[in-house]
């Protein structure tokens, strides 16, 4: 499957990120697709608490552990331990582990890492002509 | 090349919560300051979208 990448607001030719159109599934619940930035860089996948609301999910009890930015600065991530699915072009994939944060930047409240979604699929970023190549195991 | 999806114009408004954008990228067709809130909004439109986040701006993060 391919993705052109996004052009978003930035200066004043705008910015351009890898962003994909994702469906959340969680029991018997989904939401409409959302963009989600596909990021190589994170060990995990990060989702704003937003998404654990919005599926009724007591995050707040949840195991919570630090997170690390790149500029070595922490935030709190509240550990999700079951699967859930995700849904990319109308296939389906089973994400194992998540965390929740209350303080994601704005601009990135949802983003898939390398543990497990990278292991589900063959990423290849084609920046050079604007386009994701995501092809599913 | 492929052509990028360009929502630079129609999210520079927006800046912060949700937006639902059309399918086809061109307009902005519902905002909320949640998940639920902009669905709800969608849903009361009778429209379908993909949600994007708002922000200020996009540029210059390291993630």
């Amino acid at each position: 499957m391919n993705f052109p990448y996004v052009k978003l607001p930035g200066d004043a030719s705008g910015v351009l990120k890898p962003y994909i159109p994702v469906r959340y599934h969680y029991k018997n619940s989904f939401t409409k697709e959302i963009l989600t930035l596909i990021d190589s860089g994170a060990d995990t996948s990060h989702f704003s608490t937003d998404l654990a609301n919005f599926f009724n999910i007591d995050w707040k009890k949840l195991k919570i552990q630090k997170s690390n930015a790149a500029n070595n600065s922490t935030f709190l991530a509240y550990v999700f331990e079951e699967p859930f699915t995700i849904e990319i072009g109308g296939h389906k994939l089973t994400i194992n582990r998540a965390n929740f944060s209350p303080d994601l930047a704005p601009p990135f409240p949802f983003i898939l890492g390398q543990d497990n979604f990278f292991d589900l699929c063959r990423i290849t970023f084609e920046r050079y002509k604007w386009n994701i190549d995501l092809n599913i195991k | 090349m492929e052509q990028p999806i360009n929502l630079a114009k129609i999210l520079k408004d927006h800046k912060s919560g949700w937006v639902a954008v059309s399918k086809d990228y061109k307009e902005v067709v519902a905002t909320g300051k949640t998940i639920k809130e902009v669905t709800e909004n969608l849903e009361k439109k009778g429209k379908e979208g993909i949600l994007v986040p708002a922000a200020e701006n996009y540029q210059n993060f390291v993630t």
